[in-house]
């Protein structure tokens, strides 16, 4: 009912301008969440990206946080 | 069913609780729980027994406690165990049993087994790419894939996803009535109102039966 407060609630706060589309799995299809990639990462290749990459985006409730500067895997 | 499980759009649950760092598994009785789940394969899916626990005792439990709960209903109802060999946590020796011993093969034969429930057969779909439909008012009593938060609510047909067995009848009267899924987009506002954000909306695959012209 409310999908962007529960992704509040799990400290991702989307700005209005961004569409939010709901994708209930309630039967054979199943879904899988490409997080966004960062800015700045792309010299990066998929073995450093892959260091970025956290559970919470993986389920869709967190984006991937660009690398420190200097760090980057 | 009309039951606890079917959430979509209540309110006053309480909040999520999120846990940074969460750990996989909280007690190890859950990871052994996990593994149970994938170790008994008895075909079919375990929603319909988890949608049986009472409302009181689901609100109260926890994830892998439902699991728990069902995959013991589901052994004793398909007569691989009795009540009283759960109850003992050993088997009746006198009790025969067919079960094949687990092997690491086996598992992993298992394991990367994905479960393919399309049917394909020929049948006229009778919606199309485009369609209006609106959600039956329809109160199945048996296990169903409907939520109630689409009843009476229009949405348009934006994919075709083949024909699948109609999982109400499969899991009630245990008939294959093969028919087509449509994904169907709902509008956030038509769901939820004018207090819903504009362009936001909502996914969801739709038995042919659970939907009219609209």
């Amino acid at each position: 009912m409310d999908p962007r407060g529960v992704l509040r609630e799990l400290g991702l706060d989307l700005p209005e301008e961004v569409a939010v589309r709901v994708w209930d799995s309630n039967a054979a299809s199943r879904y899988l969440v490409l997080p966004e990639r960062p800015p700045g990462t792309e010299a990066m290749r998929e073995a450093a990206l892959a260091t970025l990459v956290t559970r919470d985006a993986m389920i869709g409730v967190a984006k991937v946080a660009a690398p420190r500067v200097g760090g980057g895997a | 069913m009309n039951g606890i499980h079917d959430i979509g759009g209540m309110q006053g649950l309480g909040e999520i609780g999120y846990q940074a760092n969460e750990p996989l598994f909280h007690e190890p009785w859950e990871g052994r729980v996990a593994a149970l789940l994938q170790a008994i394969r008895l075909g079919g899916s375990l929603r319909p027994y988890i949608e049986r626990i009472p409302a009181a005792e689901y609100l109260r439990m926890s994830y892998y406690e439902r699991r728990y709960t069902a995959l013991v209903t589901r052994l004793i109802e398909r007569g691989v165990v009795t009540r009283a060999e759960v109850d003992r946590g050993r088997g009746d020796p006198a009790a025969v049993k067919a079960t094949q011993a687990l092997t690491p093969a086996v598992v992993r034969e298992l394991l990367l087994r994905t479960p393919r429930t399309e049917r394909h057969i020929e049948l006229t779909p009778r919606f199309h790419f485009g369609d209006r439909v609106r959600g039956r008012n329809i109160h199945p009593t048996t296990h169903t894939r409907m939520p109630r938060y689409t009843r009476g609510r229009t949405g348009v047909v934006e994919r075709m996803r083949g024909v699948f067995n109609l999982p109400d009848r499969e899991y009630g009267a245990g008939e294959t009535t093969p028919q087509h899924v449509y994904l169907i987009r709902y509008t956030a506002r038509e769901l939820w109102g004018d207090d819903a954000p504009a362009h936001d909306a909502l996914y969801i695959d739709m038995w042919e039966d659970y939907l009219e012209p609209a």
